[in-house]
């Protein structure tokens, strides 16, 4: 075991690494969570513990239900049936813009980087609590005008670290992929959240770029940020994650840390062995 | 969220309930300034329930009247001038038409604000028929069937409507002008040619329809779409379109509603209760089997398994091999066409007028809301339902506040059910 | 030669003259005014209403039937007020339902809204009130013995002289009486003042979630925003202008009449939006005199070319045919720019292009 991890990666390294064991510290417990499309069984977890502090990779072959999942645990869908809870809060009855507030806050697997806005503008929205987001203070200049100062340096400085400063007054549309990528996850550090989930981010960057996305996503944990993420490449998430969770078709089929998942027989056989090469191809 | 959906579906109760209210119960006022009046006599009976319409000299509406049970009717007017009266004649009882050398229209001349007398010169095909009032089960019945009649056509205006949307995302607002397009192409053909046999006429003016909306798509939509234009913006040119083509119609064929010659008068077929004029088992049987012929297209041929597949989704039924433009001009086309032959059927029923696409947009909207934007089967369905209660409702309501009908039908449904009914459980908002 | 003496027939002064009156008169007022609101609505926030005439309807039917009822006093204030409230009524209607699904939904809604409100306004039944199909032909508060038309172009009036009513100001075919200066001047005050307001608003954060909603509303959401609470309240503030668009008209008219809100009246108000670009500030300033400008000249010039040929025909049309041209060259005009120009005069080229990626 290396030295230099900090005490939640310790802890959860030693998580017993079964489907829906409990962690020592979890920032969100998942119960009975599902949903069906038609007669479609697409989400059916029935427990779920999230470590707080470490990195989480969910891996499942196409159509495991991942990124149901996410919509799920953030309300852009409606579970069928399910609780969760996020720091001890309830979290299942409540909308999307609420879980995000509560500092739950997600990406997109297709980037939705709002074209029209220049990217300090997309930062910029991302603070939470703006006074001048009121319509009645937003009338009063005084009433937010050094909040917007803060949250505007509070970007810049985000945007320095994401290598983005040069483009902040471009429009957001004229950005590469990579580059969207990157603006989504600044964004969603705008909001200074406690968990960040993280669709799929490496999909279609170029690879030149996946290795400072991924320095990216290791600096989230090492300030503090628990990280959830979605990533079809294997090798990325053997390098980066402390803690994987498999899903096949719905269902939590294993846990473990990267060298227990990656030497677990169901794992290799729902996944690995049979629709791994299928999978490649999608976006 | 739930707080607000509940305090919105209050507020909707209790406004719905406070204007039918409202309607139903307060009684007409006497009127002030000045109306076109009558009763409607046939020798010395009194005829109730006809359908009068009054224009304008620029052709807009100025009020319809139905006859009440001593005949009596009357539209009121606020300014002078020259006033079209019209019967529709398909309100007409079996067996009524007009004297020689009279038609169901009467010019008005309104030199002043004030009452009008205006008379029609009635004559029975059968001297001998008596008019009696018929008792109340029996209007109810034949309420109800002219709501099956105008929801199967409403059904056959929608369809085409909710397939475009299906499988291009647009939302077309030119769509219900198929209907006025198709009934005044049929007006038109049968003053070229009257002594073709009408249903020739009625395949003639559904033809036009499907060329038409093969010229929109090939001309218009097709281009734009492949400029890549977000479907916003095409709803918009769909918008535009749909001025064009009704005013377009206005200038071509003038503002007085008109009337086929066939089946102008008809004698009434007994049917088990029911005696209605041939013509409506006609409209109705035709309808319903090209309704059905739209579900075995759908369903049992290939270009119907191709809109289903392109309407699910385009990328991926392009990359499996389908035509995804030769399917999205199919779809023009039949939609187009099957509006057309509504429409042409409407106008036995209603008068042929260049606004008949306005009247019937708000019900074609709710109807294809109601069944879930983008299915062939809800469009029908709910084309139906909606034809069959705005018109029912008529027994109680005015007519003119059917519409009334469709709009808290449209609003409940997007509170409760906002994919429809026959729709997809989609995620929204 | 013959086309110089064709131009010869014409009347230039006529011709130019009308159509820049039409371009600042009070109707264009109106018009400008709708389209601030709708610029709020599209522009902005991206909301599809296709019923802006039923806000108009709203604001004028709302402050007519406060003042004839003699409701608050027969105060005219006060009526503007209601019209406003009676609008706000009608896009917390529409809204609640409508704007938690896709746009399409909305468009749908607030069309059908806008007829049910013009055929119910003009049903018999509610002759009492709204004057059903006569509507209100003079706006007064007859307990109070006071009138709209004489309160707002007479008693409030400072261009209005005892001694000379029929003064008129200004020159050549822009000479306008003191009563029509008089609300000109309130109209684009109005104008003006509204414009400033949504600018202001959308400059500040609360504008910077609007813009969101309109870019991507997922996005706005993943990131705490309640978007459905704040396309509502763009919903209802672009309403309330859009009431006082109609409030303008009605004010100008003196009366009004179930026709006044015939569903042209919105995509006329789109047209003037998309004319003079939506997301711009002062688009529909722009857009409303040069949709008037246009719209009248043309009229003008097909009647003055069918009435100089010697058959009083000109492509088939006839002198009747003018006033329906007007309506198929709107829809032109709106299609057309939809196409070529969506961004419209003052519009920024670069956005429209973005949204083509």
């Amino acid at each position: 075991m290396p030295a230099d991890l900090n005490a939640a990666q310790q802890a959860v390294r030693t998580a017993d690494p079964t489907p829906g064991s409990a962690k020592q510290d979890p920032i969100l417990i998942i119960d009975e969570v599902s949903r069906s499309f038609g007669g479609l069984q697409a989400v059916d977890v029935k427990r779920l513990e999230v470590q707080r502090g470490v990195i989480t990779a969910f891996i499942g072959p196409n159509g495991a239900g991942k990124t149901t999942f996410f919509n799920l645990l953030t309300r852009f869908d409606d579970p069928d049936t399910g609780k969760w809870q996020f720091n001890g809060e309830e979290l299942s009855g409540k909308l999307s813009h609420s879980i995000a507030q509560a500092g739950m806050v997600r990406t997109f697997q297709l980037t939705k980087s709002l074209g029209k806005m220049s990217v300090m503008d997309n930062m910029m929205l991302g603070a939470q609590d703006q006074k001048g987001e009121s319509l009645f203070s937003a009338l009063v200049k005084g009433s937010w005008k050094s909040q917007e100062r803060a949250v505007e340096a509070k970007a810049t400085e985000l945007l320095g670290r994401f290598n983005l400063s040069h483009m902040r007054d471009e429009y957001a549309a004229t950005l590469s992929g990579g580059q969207r990528k990157l603006l989504e996850m600044a964004r969603a550090l705008m909001s200074e959240p406690d968990l960040i989930l993280l669709d799929e981010p490496m999909a279609g960057v170029n690879p030149a770029l996946v290795q400072s996305l991924l320095v990216h996503v290791e600096a989230l944990r090492d300030e503090g940020v628990s990280v959830l993420f979605i990533e079809h490449d294997m090798d990325v998430i053997m390098g980066i994650s402390d803690w994987i969770v498999v899903l096949a078709e719905g269902r939590v089929i294993a846990e473990g840390t990267p060298e227990q998942v990656s030497q677990n027989n169901v794992v290799i056989d729902a996944y690995l062995g049979t629709s791994f090469a299928e999978d490649e191809g999608t976006p | 969220m739930a707080v607000v959906r509940a305090a919105g579906a209050t507020l909707l109760l209790v406004l719905a309930a406070s204007l039918l209210a409202v309607f139903a119960t307060a009684a007409p006022a006497e009127a002030q300034d000045g109306a076109l009046k009558g009763t409607l006599r046939l020798g010395r009976d009194v005829v109730p329930d006809v359908v009068i319409t009054a224009t304008d000299a620029s052709g807009s509406e100025v009020g319809t009247a139905t006859t009440d049970a001593d005949g009596k009717w009357e539209i009121p007017f606020s300014e002078t001038g020259t006033y079209q009266v019209t019967i529709d004649t398909s309100t007409l009882p079996e067996g009524v038409g007009f004297e020689e050398g009279r038609s169901e229209t009467v010019e008005i001349v309104a030199d002043e604000v004030r009452a009008k007398a205006v008379g029609f010169k009635l004559a029975s095909a059968d001297v001998s028929t008596t008019i009696e009032i018929d008792p109340l089960w029996q209007r109810l019945l034949s309420r109800a069937v002219d709501g099956i009649k105008v929801g199967l056509l409403i059904a056959l205006a929608s369809v085409g409507l909710s397939l475009i949307y299906g499988v291009t995302g647009l939302v077309n607002f030119a769509h219900s002008e198929m209907v006025a397009f198709g009934a005044l192409m049929a007006f038109a053909f049968e003053s070229l040619w009257g002594g073709l046999p009408f249903w020739i006429i009625i395949v003639l003016a559904a033809l036009a329809g499907g060329v038409l909306g093969f010229v929109l798509e090939g001309g218009i939509f097709r281009p734009l779409r492949k400029r890549k234009m977000n479907n916003i913006s095409l709803m918009i040119v769909s918008i535009g379109l749909a001025f064009v083509m009704r005013y377009t119609l206005l200038i071509l064929f003038g503002s007085d509603p008109k009337s086929y010659e066939h089946h102008r008068v008809q004698k009434a077929i007994d049917f088990g209760p029911f005696s209605l004029p041939g013509k409506d088992y006609w409209i109705m049987g035709v309808s319903l089997l090209m309704l059905i012929a739209v579900g075995l297209l759908l369903q049992r041929t290939k270009l119907g398994t191709a809109m289903r597949a392109v309407a699910d989704n385009p990328p991926l039924s392009q990359s499996s091999g389908i035509n995804v433009d030769r399917t999205i001009m199919a779809v023009w086309i039949a939609g187009s066409l099957l509006a057309s032959v509504g429409g042409a059927f409407l106008g036995l029923t209603q008068v042929v007028e260049w606004q008949m696409g306005e009247k019937v947009l708000l019900l074609i909207f709710a109807a294809v809301t109601l069944g879930g934007l983008g299915t062939a089967y809800g469009a029908m369905v709910g084309g139906l339902a909606i034809g069959f209660a705005s018109e029912f409702s008529t027994f109680w309501l005015d007519n003119d506040l059917k519409f009334l009908i469709a709009l808290i039908v449209l609003i409940f449904i997007l509170l409760y059910k906002p994919q429809g009914i026959l729709g997809v459980r989609e995620r929204f908002g | 030669m013959s086309n110089l003496q064709l131009l010869a027939g014409f009347d230039m002064s006529k011709l130019f003259g009308d159509s820049i009156r039409a371009g600042i008169n009070v109707q264009s007022a109106a018009f400008a005014l709708g389209a601030v609101g709708l610029n709020l609505h599209y522009g902005f926030t991206g909301l599809l209403n296709v019923g802006m005439v039923a806000f108009m309807a709203a604001g004028s039917y709302g402050m007519a039937i406060i003042f004839t009822q003699g409701l608050l006093g027969g105060s005219i204030l006060l009526g503007i007020l209601g019209g406003l409230v009676f609008a706000t009524i009608i896009a917390l209607l529409v809204g609640i339902p409508a704007l938690r699904l896709r746009s399409d939904y909305l468009a749908i809604t607030t069309i059908a809204i806008g007829e049910v409100m013009r055929i119910s306004f003009r049903s018999r039944r509610l002759l009492d009130i709204t004057g059903g199909p006569f509507g209100l032909p003079s706006i007064e508060d007859r307990s109070a013995d006071i009138s709209l038309a004489d309160r707002i172009g007479r008693d409030w009036n400072p261009l209005f002289n005892v001694d000379d009513p029929t003064r008129t100001f200004g020159f050549w075919k822009l000479a306008f009486d003191g009563k029509t200066l008089w609300l000109m001047i309130i109209g684009w005050t109005i104008v003006v003042l509204c414009s400033l307001l949504v600018w202001k608003l959308i400059q500040s954060p609360w504008g910077r979630v609007i813009k969101a909603i309109r870019e991507d509303e997922d996005a706005a959401r993943a990131l705490g925003k309640n978007v459905f609470s704040y396309k509502l309240q763009s919903l209802v503030i672009g309403g309330c202008i859009g009431a006082l668009a109609g409030i303008v008209r009605t004010l100008d008219s003196g009366f009004v009449e179930s026709n006044q809100f015939k569903p042209q009246t919105t995509f006329f108000i789109w047209t003037v939006l998309i004319l003079g670009g939506a997301a711009s500030k002062w688009g529909p300033v722009l857009g409303a005199f040069l949709f008037w400008f246009i719209l009248v000249f043309f009229e003008e010039l097909l009647r003055q070319i069918i009435s100089s040929s010697s058959d009083m025909v000109f492509l088939g049309l006839e002198a009747n045919d003018v006033g329906r041209m007007r309506l198929i060259i709107m829809g032109i005009m709106l299609a057309a720019l939809m196409v070529w120009r969506p961004q419209g005069i003052l519009g920024k080229k670069e956005e429209a292009l973005l949204d083509a990626r």
